[in-house]
């Protein structure tokens, strides 16, 4: 009879999981920039019942399950709708691909944009202090500053006539970005399962656009998550329910004294 | 020895085959593509058989047939799979597919083609379309490598990749007399290794992902209907140990 509570509880596992990435979802919804996190279940090996419980005869014999687990835990990278602000140096991105930063350690991070502002060298970069790649400064004397679509950023400087090209952004696409491992803050490092990244120019064939002074918002839709949240409870619940009268039915094989 | 004590235990060991199974449908409740062990318990066509009593006759202890208590004592017959559709969800994801309509996808691992209704595909890091464990799906031409790009697939399951077509989704089904088995991680396979599929008559819906086919309500009934006939099965084990406890005590007293 054991196997048998072994195999609801791993519904019960599941489902926690399942219900602590929803609940995650939620109180993510207005995080700029957040990706929402969808949980995938499979079901376990199968086996002949008479190997969990050897008094089943042979002509009693079915194949039987034994549960439930977590596949997969994947970010899902739809584009978050976006939202244009009064800082000019936020960046995000309309379509596939990642701005590329610096991390604190020398490697590079990705990221799907957010509020930059400029350092004490007036270099641009993000809210934690990470330099947007390739890297570039404003310069002291500049009136105006623009990011177009295809990622050249241009400065107006005082006195002159036309815009001046400061530097040219570029986009980082991955094979999977599902497999992509979160830094914290809205950056990314790349996973052998999300592959390596592949820089290229914004506007290009499968990148992106680059928007200038908006930032994405979280992809969560609440209904959905919602939704999904409400029927995963009722799956914890139910699989709570089956293991209770499981429970009582062992209580009652071992007060009538029946060895089964 | 005692008829009934053999037959009211065959009816409790296939409670509890049965209960295994249902254990395992509540489990995956929420499984994409999952199909439900059947595990009906009060089938007349099925409960033939009988409780017996201890009399005495003219040449000595006799079990005789007491009637069929219907349900509650099952006959040996294993269960079938459910193959009833589930419900499908949009998920609004571009890797995501389900089949309406009869049909598996074919997918190829390690060791042979397994056969699924869980599409919730992955695009690996070297653009192959896979399982969650990494099993290759397959199309006509084998297994599908995506390029870079947006996809888009149609109801006849053509794979195009930024307006190219790349290949074509294959969709296998078989005849109702072969019969499938779950093995693990949503796959299934036909229990005879020499079946050979043919094509499905299944659409394809990208964005959208078949639900389990485990209906919460009809397994809680059929929970507590197996909960009342292990009841029945307790009482009926305990009365039988009685009448035998009686004829080996009291009966046979000489003095």
């Amino acid at each position: 009879m054991l196997p048998i509570l072994q195999t609801a509880a791993t519904g019960l596992v599941a489902q926690r999981f399942k219900i602590d990435a929803l609940a995650n979802n939620v109180a993510n919804v207005d995080t700029g920039g957040f990706k929402r996190m969808r949980v995938n279940l499979r079901d376990v090996g199968y086996v002949p019942a008479s190997a969990l419980a050897p008094e089943i005869t042979p002509d009693q014999d079915a194949w039987v399950g034994t549960g439930v687990q977590v596949a997969g835990s994947q970010m899902m990278f739809d584009q978050g709708a976006l939202q244009f602000t009064d800082n000019g140096f936020d960046l995000a991105v309309s379509g596939d691909g990642f701005f590329q930063v610096r991390m604190a350690d020398g490697t590079t991070g990705y990221t799907r944009g957010g509020s930059f502002s400029l350092d004490v060298s007036r270099g641009l970069v993000d809210a934690g202090g990470r330099i947007l790649l390739p890297g570039i400064t404003v310069p002291e004397d500049a009136v105006a500053y623009n990011v177009a679509k295809n990622g050249e950023v241009t400065v107006l400087r005082e006195g002159e006539e036309s815009p001046e090209v400061v530097g040219q952004l570029q986009l980082a696409r991955f094979a999977n970005p599902g497999g992509l491992l979160s830094a914290g803050q809205g950056v990314f490092k790349p996973t052998a399962a999300s592959g390596q990244a592949t820089p290229g120019q914004p506007g290009s064939a499968g990148y992106g656009e680059v928007m200038s002074g908006a930032i994405e918002t979280s992809n969560v839709d609440i209904t959905d998550e919602m939704t999904s949240l409400v029927q995963a409870m009722r799956a914890y619940q139910l699989t709570l329910k089956v293991v209770k009268s499981l429970d009582d039915m062992l209580a009652l094989a071992n007060q009538s004294g029946a060895t089964i | 020895m005692v008829q009934g004590i053999d037959t009211t235990t065959a009816s409790l060991i296939s409670l509890q085959t049965r209960l295994m199974q249902l254990a395992n449908n509540v489990a995956n409740v929420d499984t994409p593509g999952y199909k439900q062990d059947v595990v009906e318990l009060n089938d007349p066509a099925q409960a033939n058989q009988s409780t017996y009593r201890l009399v005495s006759t003219s040449s000595g202890l006799q079990a005789e047939p007491v009637g069929s208590l219907g349900g509650i004592l099952l006959a040996p017959d294993p269960p079938g799979l459910d193959l009833t559709a589930g419900i499908l969800k949009p998920t609004g994801s571009q890797l995501d597919v389900a089949i309406e309509g009869a049909g598996y996808f074919a997918v190829q691992r390690g060791d042979g083609t397994y056969y699924t209704r869980d599409g919730s595909f992955l695009r690996a890091a070297d653009g192959s379309l896979v399982t969650s464990d990494g099993g290759l799906v397959l199309g006509s031409k084998g297994a599908i490598n995506l390029p870079d790009g947006e996809i888009k697939i149609d109801e006849a399951g053509n794979v195009w990749v930024a307006g190219n077509a790349i290949d074509k989704l294959r969709l296998d089904d078989f005849p109702a007399e072969v019969v499938l088995r779950k093995v693990g991680f949503n796959y299934l396979k036909p229990d005879d290794p020499n079946a050979t599929p043919v094509p499905a008559t299944g659409g394809v819906y990208q964005g959208f992902i078949e639900t389990s086919n485990v209906d919460i309500g009809k397994t809680m009934v059929e929970m507590m209907s197996m909960m009342r006939s292990y009841q029945a099965s307790q009482r009926i084990l305990q009365l039988q140990n009685e009448a035998l406890a009686k004829a080996v005590n009291d009966v046979a007293r000489l003095a």
